[in-house]
């Protein structure tokens, strides 16, 4: 098999990736299926900014991340606590801002497999788990940047900066290709 | 057993490949720009497109520049009404990593045929582009604010003719760098559904 067969660019033969999800309309029908991936994680990007969303879901959601990352450290060590949005190990302490929550990624990620040309039931759960495995990934992510505040300020500032976002986008595209396949083989 | 012949399958895929080589690939221009001033040089080209989109007005002014300073550097944003003029100087955003991502994931791609690459990779670096700046000129709207807050004068002038508000959620977090990963995930790396 070469790299070819793996590698497609989405033109005229759109069958290969709509089947099952109805006639096949080409570039036409890419164009409106990126409008509409656009037009939902700009809606949803948002929506996460409105003082309202904010006080009543996303503060909560901040909450708990940070008691959830430090009942997952005190496991490991005992200067762990958790104060409203902050997450103590030692003497320092991360503070869970909007951009810690892993809602913004799991709602880029989810987006676009919602948009996706498959059967619905195959888009939802794939967003569902999309969703999921952003959330978890973000959780993994607050864990080792509060115990790296703690003990190696300058490799927080790398790992921080450099290493999550790769990690992330990594995780983001290995979950969307995994799907893509997952959802064309159910269709046949 | 059903899982762990799943699991080997996926280890066999190309798409585990090319994720594998994307990492490769993106953990070496991430070492290029921690050692290199590269997301400085970045900058460089969206600060200059933002200055050419401000909005001039009779009896205001506005000036975007970007000093460097070591491997990174400030943007410097000028506000003049009338007589007045406020200044906001601010260490720079590394908006390029977006740019960092796309072309990581251009280059782990297996050659798409010249035709093919140049209308993925155009419609990608348009997006990257297009996604960097709206970045930065959320930025600059909101030092608008606050220059005009310093110079107690009403808030709500858009520095912009262009409306960048709808970007604002984008610009929140790092995960607008997932634009052009999704983008060229569903345009140009999808697996070919004929070999099922």
């Amino acid at each position: 098999m070469s790299p070819a067969a793996e590698v497609a660019l989405a033109s005229g033969d759109d069958a290969t990736v709509a089947h099952g999800a109805g006639p096949v309309r080409g570039r036409g029908e890419l164009a409106l299926r990126a409008f509409v991936y656009l037009a939902l994680v700009v809606g949803l990007s948002n929506l996460l900014l409105v003082e309202s969303v904010d006080r009543t879901v996303l503060a909560r959601v901040r909450h708990g991340i940070a008691y959830l990352a430090a009942a997952v450290l005190s496991v490991f060590r005992g200067d762990v606590r958790a104060a409203d949005e902050h997450v103590f190990v030692g003497a320092s302490a991360v503070q869970i801002v909007n951009g810690c929550t892993g809602f913004d990624v799991g709602i880029f990620l989810a987006s676009a497999m919602l948009v996706f040309p498959a059967p619905w039931p195959v888009r939802l759960r794939g967003a569902a788990a999309g969703f999921a495995i952003a959330l978890f990934v973000n959780l993994l992510r607050v864990l080792s940047l509060a115990v790296l505040n703690e003990g190696a300020a300058s490799a927080f500032h790398v790992v921080h900066v450099y290493v999550w976002p790769a990690l992330i986008s990594l995780v983001c595209l290995a979950t969307l290709l995994v799907w893509i396949r997952g959802a064309q083989t159910r269709d046949g | 057993m059903a899982e762990s012949s799943h699991f080997a399958r996926l280890l066999r895929s190309r798409a585990a490949w090319l994720v594998l080589r994307f990492a490769v690939v993106y953990g070496a221009l991430s070492w290029l720009a921690a050692v290199l001033p590269v997301y400085a040089e970045l900058e460089r080209p969206l600060v200059a497109t933002a200055n050419a989109f401000l909005r001039e007005s009779p009896g205001e002014s506005r000036a975007l520049s970007f000093e460097r300073s070591g491997a990174g550097g400030t943007y410097l944003y000028e506000l003049r009404v009338a007589e007045s003029a406020r200044r906001v100087e601010r260490d720079m955003h590394a908006h390029g990593f977006v740019a960092l991502l796309f072309g990581a994931l251009v280059l782990a791609t297996p050659w798409l045929g010249a035709r093919r690459f140049a209308a993925a990779f155009a419609g990608g670096a348009a997006l990257t582009g297009a996604v960097c700046l709206l970045m930065l000129m959320v930025d600059v709207a909101g030092w608008e604010n606050e220059a005009r807050a310093a110079l107690n004068l009403a808030p709500g002038a858009r520095p912009f003719s262009l409306p960048v508000g709808f970007a604002a959620g984008l610009h929140q977090t790092a995960a607008a760098g997932l634009l052009p990963i999704v983008y060229w995930a569903l345009v140009a790396v999808r697996p070919d559904a004929r070999r099922a």
